[in-house]
């Protein structure tokens, strides 16, 4: 009897947690909008913050604007049109000395305002170096500058199936001076591209053919990260030796890690219909306690969800690999690009337009600050050779933290394949052995009797509350298990 | 005579649908990059077997549900959003009882059909995707209804001779423009009332039969210019000499028999003229002969230069000459250019409105959009400078993907009125290209001057500038060589102009590392 109540019980849990309270994350989180100039149409597609707490917004028509005021509380927003005659701006970085490199469809671009009139009167071609075809889909992202200097791109395919020109699919470093380094293959749809607090470069592809689910992938020079299409290109990156192998379609990941030795595996998967749809900003917490317990995690937006969760990373056995826990909901547009500043400030800039998104609006600039209130959370989760270990924001109620019943699991992975996207398959329930819990009720020691490698490990903590006898403001974790860690 | 007019409208509305109806297909498709249906709305009779094909040309995969009332489909889209995880295995189709059929998820490339009988009463059904965040646009009507698609009725048309660049006031013509007046049987637009093709204007007039208040929205197409007026008001205004293009508008309408007049001319070239319009239940019922493919339709947004000065795009622009790199520029002077950043090389001209960004600024902006105005001018494909050692050398060819082997473009600068001058470089040789009009549109004189500013010479071999194929042994009066048929330029600085393989090569002098060429383009 209990066997068949106990998991309808889990998931009538599941699905009002899904959806978690808006409320509570507003009382740590609170989320604002940023008003717009009457009339104006901002699609905000790159984001970076210059001195004296003013903003520089790339937008998908192809303009810049400065914005003031953006920090203020309640914001007081001024915006001045920097630039325009671009298109479709989907990164933007600014310099000391002033200068705005901006990534957008036809290459890299430095821009300059030499006379100080406030507008742009310089548009120097850094790198125009790879293809587009006029496709509406060949999409271009880019980063900010890495630590040599080198802005990373991520190239959408050709309608984002198929690499009809050079680089289709492929991450380019392009260095000050124009040069091209290819850098990574296997790219499908990517939604925004960014570092870790240790400066690896990540980006985010969505679900869709040799995609199960968006995820969260580490651009590992030399790697090729999943679709073989942009494969092609290989004669034009000699420093890269020879192409891989092309994986097998109906396989898993794991499998295919054997056959073909460059493949990198996601680090984080943004579980479909779970955490998102469609992976988009990276933003890692560089602040230091800012904004908020997470120092050193990172944020990855949602453009269909309007939403951003949180994503806890560790390298394990040379791969990262890492928990995704829903952060913020209630966006009013889709998410794009994603800012965080060293002042505890996030920055989001929201477009509907083409596929349809959550929050009602078709645009948006959106800004999340840490308040100081310490929310209950999961604050980190690690892989052990037999479970995972967590530890929390703020000391858990020892008692029912060290209750099984008040934790589920399961486990499952996708089918890696040239078909759009896949089910969750080869599921499993892990069943939680034994929990181990500190003094303190910061952290426990979970032990399952099964975990497996390549498996997204589903944790639900519906039942640990505080010491206040709250719960978790988000009691879900899903932990991408790349590599088990050896004992 | 109008009484009998009316008779033949009321007669032409009276239910006839008493046996079974014959089942009806209906041809849906996704339009790509839109997340849109190419219909709005469809239209069946009571009791009728439906049958839908889906195709989808999109590049994400679809469905198509039907639902048994108007006005649910965003309820029921948001029950298919929560079923999140599962979803896909239930292709997306949630448990509800509003959910009268649907097709599997169709992938892209594929098609899927569904059918159903529509209900024994008339009404309206929702359609929709239920795939989750596609909902909101991506949704349509089935109007069931034994009343057959209102037409006009009571059609003529007056033929007039002349030739115009923008609308006449017809009526006012003098008598020597008329030519004819004549009832049209099939109550359907048409140039087909007249044997004329150049140089002509057709005024129709006729009634057309509003079913029910509401709106309704006009589509009028035209090459050259027409406009659509409504009971005295005019509707659509598609004035000018321009290529085939579409207009529409959205009007409220009560019931009721309104007049309606279509006025056109054709000046030169091609010709078409269509009209046809949308409704509550009825979607794109055309009112012409000739039908044109919907395409796909856009809200305006028009771009011009303001404030005195020009506008720049860069969106995905044809006729390209195979390059995916213009930059459009707009000038308050209204004489436009496109300079092409693949090639190198001035690609486009042309007079009048400059650009409508609305395909692009709709949904995900699939496509190309093309110069607005008039009067435009395509430039050979090709770099427009190169270094030979002889003017007989074969010039340097574009790599297969249609871009320049030898110049690289370096970027632009914008002076302070905002007029980009172009840099790009060739074999070490850094070129300055600045195009700015001359004179205005409308005004006899006005041209695009090209001031091209090139500083250290080669190391070896003379820098060409390839002027363009023309069939003059001299140039003719102002010293213009006319080049390709519709357009004369003429060249100062550098030396006179030789002939190589059909073209006119400027071989430009160098004094002290500097040269300067000045190219003036004309319109013929």
């Amino acid at each position: 009897m209990s066997s068949r109540f106990v998991p309808s019980l889990a998931s009538l849990l599941l699905c009002s947690t899904a959806l978690a309270d808006p409320a509570r994350e507003e009382m740590s989180y609170p989320l604002v909008s940023l008003a717009m100039p009457a009339g104006a149409v901002i699609e905000p597609g790159g984001i970076d913050l210059l001195p004296g707490q003013r903003l520089a917004v790339g937008t998908r028509r192809g303009e810049v604007w400065i914005v003031e005021g953006a920090y203020a509380d309640p914001p007081q927003p001024k915006w001045t049109l920097f630039a325009s005659g671009l298109h479709e701006i989907l990164g933007v970085a600014a310099a000391a000395d002033g200068a705005l490199t901006i990534t957008h469809r036809p290459g890299v671009e430095r821009l300059r305002d030499t006379d100080g009139d406030g507008r742009a009167d310089q548009f120097e071609n850094i790198s125009d170096g790879w293809g587009i075809n006029g496709d509406y889909h060949e999409y271009a992202f880019g980063s900010r500058p890495d630590r040599n200097g080198n802005i990373w791109t991520v190239l959408c395919l050709t309608g984002s199936f198929s690499s009809e020109v050079p680089f289709r699919g492929w991450c380019l470093q392009i260095t000050p001076a124009g040069e091209i380094i290819p850098t990574c293959s296997g790219v499908r749809s990517p939604g925004g591209i960014g570092p870790n607090a240790a400066g690896d470069m990540f980006y985010t592809d969505n679900q869709g053919p040799w995609n199960g689910s968006s995820s969260l992938k580490w651009l590992k020079p030399g790697g090729f990260v999943g679709h073989p299409d942009g494969n092609r290109w290989f004669d034009l990156a000699p420093n890269l030796g020879k192409a891989p192998a092309s994986p097998q379609s109906n396989s898993r990941l794991v499998v295919e890690r054997e056959r073909v030795p460059q493949l990198v595996p996601p680090a984080v998967f943004l579980p479909h219909g779970r955490l998102g749809a469609s992976s988009s900003g990276i933003a890692a917490d560089t602040t230091v306690g800012k904004f908020g317990p997470f120092a050193g995690q990172m944020f990855v937006g949602d453009q269909c969800y309007s939403n951003v969760s949180r994503v806890f990373l560790e390298q394990v056995n040379g791969l990262y690999q890492g928990a995704a826990i829903m952060f913020r909901e209630g966006f009013k547009s889709g998410c794009v690009p994603l800012r965080i500043d060293a002042d505890g400030s996030m920055f989001y800039g929201g477009t509907a337009r083409g596929w349809g998104s959550r929050g009602g609006q078709e645009f948006s600039l959106e800004r999340v600050r840490w308040n100081g209130v310490t929310p209950f959370e999961i604050h980190e989760m690690r892989a052990k050779p037999d479970g995972f270990e967590f530890t929390f924001t703020q000391p858990a109620d020892v008692k029912s933290l060290a209750d099984t019943a008040n934790w589920s699991a399961s486990a499952w992975t996708y089918i890696y394949q040239s078909d759009y996207g896949s089910p969750e398959v080869d599921e499993y329930k892990p069943v939680i052995e034994k929990i181990e819990v500190a003094a303190d009720g910061l952290s426990a020691r979970v032990h399952v009797d099964k975990l497996t490698k390549g498996h997204i490990h589903h944790f639900t903590l519906s039942g640990v509350r505080n010491q206040g006898g709250e719960s978790l403001v988000h009691d879900s974790a899903y932990y991408t298990l790349n590599e088990i860690p050896r004992p | 005579m109008k009484f009998a007019f009316v008779a033949a409208l009321t007669t032409a509305f009276i239910p006839v649908a008493l046996a079974a109806e014959p089942s009806v297909s209906i041809q849906l498709r996704t339009q790509s990059g839109l997340m849109k249906y190419d219909q709005s709305s469809v239209r069946v009779k009571p009791g009728q077997s439906v049958e839908i094909t889906l195709e989808n040309t999109d590049q994400l995969p679809h469905n198509l549900v039907i639902l048994k009332e108007e006005g649910v489909f965003m309820e029921v889209a948001q029950k298919a959003w929560e079923l999140g995880e599962k979803g896909p295995l239930k292709q997306w189709i949630p448990e509800d009882p509003r959910v009268l059929a649907h097709t599997p998820m169709i992938d892209p490339g594929q098609s899927g059909k569904v059918t159903f009988t529509a209900p024994d009463t008339e009404g309206v059904l929702d359609f929709v995707c239920t795939f989750p965040g596609h909902a909101m646009i991506m949704n349509g009507r089935i109007l069931v209804s034994r009343a057959p698609a209102p037409a006009l009725s009571g059609l003529t048309c007056m033929v007039f001779k002349g030739a115009w660049d923008t609308l006449p006031d017809f009526l006012a013509l003098p008598q020597e423009n008329k030519v004819s007046v004549d009832e049209v049987n099939d109550n359907l637009i048409s140039l087909g009332v007249t044997p004329l093709r150049d140089q002509f204007g057709l005024v129709f007039n006729g009634g057309l039969e509003i079913p029910v208040d509401g709106e309704y929205v006009f589509h009028l197409g035209s090459d050259d210019g027409s406009r659509l007026v409504i009971d005295d008001q005019e509707v659509i205004r598609h004035d000018g000499v321009h290529p085939y293009s579409e207009k529409r508008k959205k009007v409220k309408l009560a019931a009721g028999l309104r007049r309606v007049r279509v006025e056109y001319f054709e000046n030169g070239g091609e010709e078409a003229l269509t009209l046809a319009w949308s409704g509550p239940g009825f979607d794109r019922v055309w009112l012409s002969k000739d039908e044109r493919p919907p395409g796909e339709e856009f809200p305006e947004a028009i771009l011009a230069a303001a404030d005195g000065r020009p506008v720049m795009y860069r969106g995905f622009l044809s006729p390209s000459g195979g390059s995916r790199r213009l930059i459009a520029v707009g000038t308050p002077e209204q004489l436009h250019y496109a300079f092409d950043q693949d090639q190198l090389r001035l690609a486009l001209l042309w007079k009048g409105s400059f650009l409508d960004a609305g395909r692009h600024w709709v949904g995900r902006g699939a496509g190309d959009i093309s110069p607005l105005g008039f009067a435009v001018v395509e430039r050979p494909a090709g770099e427009e400078f190169a270094v030979l050692a002889s003017p007989d050398q074969p010039w340097p060819a574009l790599d297969p993907r249609g871009r320049a082997t030898r110049s690289r473009y370096r970027g632009y600068a914008l002076d302070t009125a905002g007029a980009p001058t172009f840099r790009y470089t060739l074999d070490g040789v850094e070129i300055d290209d600045a195009i700015r009009p001359a004179g205005r549109l409308a005004e006899a004189s006005d041209l695009l001057v090209r001031t091209l500013s090139l500083r250290a010479a080669p190391a070896g071999g003379t820098v060409y500038f390839r002027l363009g194929a023309s069939e003059d042994a001299a140039p003719g009066a102002g010293g213009f060589w006319r080049i390709g048929g519709s357009l004369q330029v003429k060249v100062e600085g550098g030396a006179a102009p030789v002939s190589s393989h059909g073209q006119l090569l400027v071989p430009v002098t160098f004094d002290q590392g500097q040269a300067r060429l000045q190219i003036s383009y004309r319109w013929l």
